[in-house]
């Protein structure tokens, strides 16, 4: 059965069913994007009366909980999926004898070392062999810690617990955790689970079978940060969450097989835009891949969408991150045309009150994987790689 | 929320909101020109915002200011309210936090402006500023950069220009060149001597930029919004048109100057060799003295029968492509404005990428 792969949205006016560019404001205050599109005003007009049961069901299931978990700090807010924040643990403190970012320190954790840095040029940093020996070295225990909380994970767990592993291996491992009050982070690594895209805050809820959780790691040793992310899956995970995440992976891998000098950092986003449609899979806009060594972020940008302006071409010595974001689409059976008409998921995503996660804008799950590289004179290291090259998702034993 | 009984209007996401950015010195006039523009009765709803605007620096609020079109009413009301920023993560995100905080007002107030006015700090470089809002067309964003505007004041222009303090010099002649148009302001007060000089002036640094003269700021609107300098639909012939060539006039000035450049070619270029070039003269950190702040051009390539269009701003720069056949005319048309243009070097390196 074929496939086609679709971006626009059509008239949801029964018998319409014409290109609808127009949306009804409504639903765009509510967040709602199906059955929120018409091709006029008259065509939304002759559909107001039944067209409105939309919103008014709306801002009842929020407060409902069909499926849905029940904690909810923020009454009227519309979460797009069913996943709800839940309480957080006191936060945790980093032994005084571990070397600490300027930011770890700042009351509102601004990294002053890091503004300065986006003031003054753009130029990408060509690190000295001396200074990606120490890349390398807090990279390699960048791995260990992620290793070590990927290991932990089972169902039932809470992503809570998750942090208490990750800050307690990087205490061991006489590393600060990057991410601990990074402009005011409240925890020690990120976890995001289903439909959260990115910089979810570990808390009390528990994994549930068939969810799928980013780890997102990062340390600071000797004065460098490293930054490392996979998804694993939780349980029994559906095909759809599978296949989400397999494409995610190949997304990464085809952007790594550019790395190398002279390859321009623009082109990385063509690559993975390419693969990711070719799935019926959308790629995250709103955040992108990002420089790192002295710095946790800094120049390069390296956006993951096509067709980017992002400025500069790869040398040695190099050292950056590219960490696609991948939302899965939503297919609807055309019957009229006999085959599978792929709305290419939303790429879309939308803050939560806690200025922080970010959720995808459908509700539909999101992947990402994440590495830190070293541009080498013939190709480049992969300097978070685990042992074995191969991501835990793939190692097949599912976790339970 | 509005009431459920009401049938709303169905809201375009498609179309976009033009932001102008506004520069030039403290006391220039800008403030005189917002003030007009909020009380002047002209039929749009605009959004000015005023601010501090600097690149990368976390500031808590940005200050709204928009006049509000009461439905029936006459009077134009005044409104104010903070933009508060998102101080959550700054990290790795796209955009600017400016920038977020102006598409968060255009969410919650979609049908309230169809056009948004920044106005920046006069003592700081612009180009950081439009590269902010000159936002790739694959983030969607609500937002679409129309131009910058700069208003200098006749009255001191020369003086400022002239002062010795290098830093002052760089920065009013970077307002002036990075501008697309430029108000000459308090043009009332100085003589037509005067006037002539600070003309030229502005001309050999920018020479494709619209320049008004104005007396209180005052400008009809229609010729400063709606520029489309950045949009994907200027047509080709905009810079075919003769634009003196400004190899001659050159005043005499110190290190760091900005001036224009413009070439002309015949044929057709060899794309993946002009982007190189392009590359080469935009993104070499300090190899030379020379540096392009701002580049247009219109040329015919070898791999498209249309016409193409290049626009550079710092170190950002795409080529556009048209739907403008260039048929026989296999003219080429490039603007440069910059600092230590060495113009033969350029034209000899331009001219190895031709067919």
């Amino acid at each position: 059965m074929a496939s086609i792969a679709v971006e626009e949205h059509l008239c949801v006016t029964p018998n319409c069913g014409d290109k609808a560019k127009l949306r009804c404001p409504n639903c765009v205050k509510l967040g709602l994007i199906d059955g929120s599109y018409f091709c006029s005003q008259d065509c939304f007009k002759g559909y107001w009366q039944e067209h409105k049961k939309l919103h008014t069901s709306a801002k009842s299931s929020t407060s409902s909980s069909e499926n849905s978990e029940n904690y909810n700090p923020w009454p009227g807010f519309h979460f797009t999926g069913k996943l709800r924040p839940y309480p957080l643990t006191p936060r945790r403190l980093v032994p005084p004898h571990i070397e600490r970012p300027d930011y770890a320190d700042d009351p509102n954790g601004r990294s002053k070392s890091e503004e300065g840095e986006k003031s003054a040029s753009s130029t990408i940093v060509v690190l000295t062999d001396e200074q990606q020996d120490i890349l390398r070295d807090t990279c390699r225990i960048g791995r260990i810690v992620l290793d070590e909380a990927a290991r932990s994970v089972r169902v039932g767990m809470t992503t809570e617990e998750i942090d208490r592993i990750v800050h307690e291996c990087c205490v061991e491992n006489e590393c600060y955790p990057s991410p601990l009050n990074y402009y005011k982070f409240p925890k020690s690594c990120c976890t995001s689970v289903n439909e959260i895209i990115c910089h979810g805050i570990p808390d009390l809820r528990p994994l549930q079978d068939g969810d799928i959780v980013n780890i997102d790691i990062s340390v600071y040793k000797h004065g460098f940060h490293s930054d490392l992310n996979e998804t694993l899956f939780v349980g029994n995970v559906d095909q759809k969450s599978r296949d989400l995440v397999r494409t995610t992976y190949e997304c990464l891998e085809k952007a790594m097989e550019m790395i190398r000098p002279g390859t321009k950092y623009r082109d990385v986003g063509n690559v993975i835009q390419k693969h990711a449609t070719a799935n019926g899979c959308s790629v995250v806009r709103s955040y992108c891949g990002h420089g790192i060594h002295k710095l946790f972020h800094c120049a390069p940008n390296i956006p993951h969408y096509a067709k980017n302006k992002a400025i500069g071409i790869m040398k040695p010595g190099h050292s950056f991150t590219i960490e696609p974001m991948i939302n899965a689409g939503n297919m609807t059976y055309e019957p009229e045309l006999s085959c599978n008409r792929i709305l290419i998921g939303s790429w879309r995503d939308i803050l939560w009150n806690d200025n922080w996660t970010s959720a995808t804008e459908d509700g539909q799950r999101s992947a990402q994987f994440e590495h830190t590289f070293l541009v080498t004179d013939t190709g480049c290291d992969i300097l978070t790689a685990r042992s074995s090259g191969q991501p835990w998702f793939m190692d097949g034993n599912n976790i339970s | 929320m509005d009431n459920d009984d009401s049938i709303p209007t169905l809201v375009d996401e498609t179309t976009k909101v033009p932001v102008t950015i506004l520069t030039g010195y403290l006391g220039a006039g800008k403030t005189t020109l917002l003030n007009y523009i909020l009380t002047e009765n002209h039929q749009r709803r605009i959004a000015v915002i005023l601010n501090e605007f600097a690149q990368g620096s976390a500031m808590e609020h940005l200050l709204l200011t928009a006049t509000t079109d009461e439905k029936g009413g006459d009077g134009r009301q005044r409104y104010e309210d903070w933009l508060e920023l998102r101080n959550g993560c700054l990290c790795c995100s796209v955009k600017d936090v400016g920038v977020q905080a102006i598409e968060q007002l255009l969410e919650k107030r979609r049908n309230h402006f169809d056009y948004i006015l920044l106005e920046t700090t006069g003592v700081a470089d612009p180009l950081p500023i439009v590269n902010m809002f000159w936002l790739d067309d694959e983030l969607h964003s609500d937002l679409i950069l129309d131009g910058l505007i700069t208003v200098i004041d006749a009255y001191n222009g020369l003086k400022n220009y002239a002062d010795d303090r290098h830093q002052e010099k760089a920065l009013w002649s970077r307002q002036v060149a990075i501008a697309d148009v430029i108000l000459v302001n308090k043009i009332d007060l100085i003589s037509q001597e005067e006037k002539s000089k600070i003309i030229e002036l502005v001309r050999s640094i920018n020479v494709t930029a619209q320049i008004y003269e104005t007396t209180r700021s005052h400008i009809d609107l229609s010729l400063i919004l709606d520029r489309n300098a950045y949009s994907k639909n200027s047509p080709p012939d905009y810079l075919l048109k003769n634009i003196p060539d400004q190899a001659t006039t050159l005043i005499p000035h110190g290190n760091q100057t900005l001036n224009s450049v413009t070439m002309e070619f015949n044929g057709q270029f060899d794309f993946d060799k002009l982007d190189h070039l392009i590359i080469e003269l935009l993104w070499n950190e300090q190899t030379s003295e020379q540096e392009i702040v701002r580049m247009k051009a219109v040329l015919c390539c070898s791999d498209e029968s249309t016409y193409k269009l290049l626009q550079a701003v710092g170190q950002m720069y795409e080529f556009i492509s048209t739907n403008e056949k260039h048929c026989d005319n296999l003219r080429n048309c490039f603007v440069l404005i910059g600092s230590n243009l060495n113009q033969e070097r350029l034209r000899e390196q331009f001219q190895k990428c031709l067919k």
